[in-house]
């Protein structure tokens, strides 16, 4: 409550001054008090910046809103390999977007916004897989109301078949058709299948290092 | 010729309708980015929520160490272990919360994308553990304290006696860690699981369902 105060306080005194230009502040405070305590106060906050980072102070570098405007399809792309419903492919499009929007903003490093991008949808539809997995009386019959797309999505999966996440996910980029960007951009080195020999015991220092050094 | 009848599959996939488009490219500027990680994979909350806990009762445990250092007390040494095992709860959240990296997380390739989630999640399960020692140790100071009001000012015989005192907080304490282990820890198990499987499962031949 103590920093609500302080919040609100904050939000008054800059009111009381005639030149309140201050938009980002005082739309930060709201969300960050209202963040904070789940909205205690019956404030109506919307989100100014939504998807769009043009607000940005540094200036935006290519704007992230047109980017996923331009490349909403290769969402629902992926949403078609992974989605067996209406609910499904609705959330996980939702879920990708805002994965994308998220690594974008935060990004470290030289990778591309389109590889970014594709790894949100890639590490999503993952996400979506397991929690599938984790629920083993979902149905998983395709569902759409859209008699053509059901037709064609059918036929796609029987064509398809019973293929790995790993299989699903080199068609999907295959059929992007994006040269530049490789499996192994997307998916990194898959673990090996080295089986550890029984009998031997582990030293005390790889143990230690096992314990200590998280990767 | 199989790829490629695929590929005339997939050029001729008609547009979702409109009714079952779940977000028109118009409408992208109007979705307010929310957070994609469900409740079981996104930690940071409970984290952070750990870390000023224990920081909090890491502070109440220095200013009460402070006073019996200057006047004196018959429970010293629990008090400092308590001071260690504070400070190894703090320390080891913060570092979970540095190494998840949140906002990055998502950037990742696949494969350490996943092994990152499953550490999490390794190290969160593991934090149970300390978790259970420390309310341990609290649950019997609330006894304590229970029993010197109740009793008017004198403490139970039992609390005073050393051996007995750390048989009951080790009691206590796999008490608690066997209540998590029915109640919180499942959940986390059964994800991590689920998690290793499809990381192991990623790569391998079609399978047969």
């Amino acid at each position: 409550m103590f920093f609500v105060f302080l919040g609100q306080k904050r939000l008054v005194s800059l009111r009381k001054q005639k030149d309140i230009d201050n938009y980002q502040l005082s739309h930060f405070m709201q969300i960050f008090t209202s963040h904070l305590f789940r909205d205690p106060l019956p404030m109506t906050i919307k989100n100014p910046y939504h998807m769009n980072n043009s607000l940005k102070k540094e200036g935006p570098d290519q704007d992230l809103r047109s980017l996923l405007k331009s490349q909403h399809k290769r969402v629902y792309s992926i949403c078609r390999f992974f989605a067996n419903n209406y609910r499904e492919h609705q959330k996980l499009f939702a879920d990708i977007i805002s994965a994308a929007s998220q690594s974008i903003r935060f990004r470290r490093g030289n990778d591309s916004k389109q590889v970014l991008l594709l790894r949100a949808c890639i590490n999503m539809a993952a996400l979506h897989s397991i929690c599938l997995d984790m629920q083993p009386n979902t149905d998983r019959s395709i569902q759409f109301k859209s008699p053509d797309y059901q037709k064609n999505m059918v036929q796609f999966r029987t064509r398809i078949g019973q293929i790995s996440d790993y299989e699903k996910m080199r068609l999907f980029l295959g059929f992007q058709s994006t040269s530049e960007i490789g499996i192994e951009d997307l998916v990194g080195p898959l673990p090996s299948k080295v089986v550890p020999s029984e009998g031997v015991k582990k030293n005390f220092i790889p143990y230690l290092k096992e314990k200590l050094v998280w990767s | 010729m199989e790829l490629k009848n695929l590929q005339e599959s997939w050029d001729s996939f008609p547009e979702v309708s409109m009714e079952e488009r779940p977000v028109l490219s118009s409408d992208l500027e109007q979705i307010v980015v929310r957070n994609p990680l469900s409740d079981a994979f996104y930690l940071k909350n409970k984290i952070l929520f750990r870390i000023i806990i224990g920081s909090l009762l890491l502070l109440y445990n220095i200013y009460h160490l402070r006073a019996l250092y200057r006047y004196g007390g018959p429970d010293m040494d629990q008090q400092v272990l308590l001071f260690f095992l504070l400070a190894y709860f703090v320390y080891f959240h913060i570092r979970l919360l540095l190494f998840a990296d949140y906002p990055t997380l998502l950037g990742l390739q696949l494969i350490p994308f996943l092994q990152k989630i499953e550490t999490i999640m390794d190290k969160y399960i593991f934090s149970f553990g300390i978790l259970s020692v420390l309310s341990g140790f609290y649950t019997l100071m609330l006894f304590g304290k229970v029993f010197y009001f109740s009793r008017g000012g004198s403490s139970p015989v039992l609390l005073e006696n050393g051996v007995y005192k750390w048989l009951i907080i080790i009691f206590l304490s796999v008490s608690f860690y066997i209540l998590f282990l029915h109640t919180l820890i499942p959940k986390y198990k059964k994800l991590l699981e689920a998690v290793r499987k499809y990381k192991v499962g990623i790569g391998a031949r079609p399978q047969k369902k």
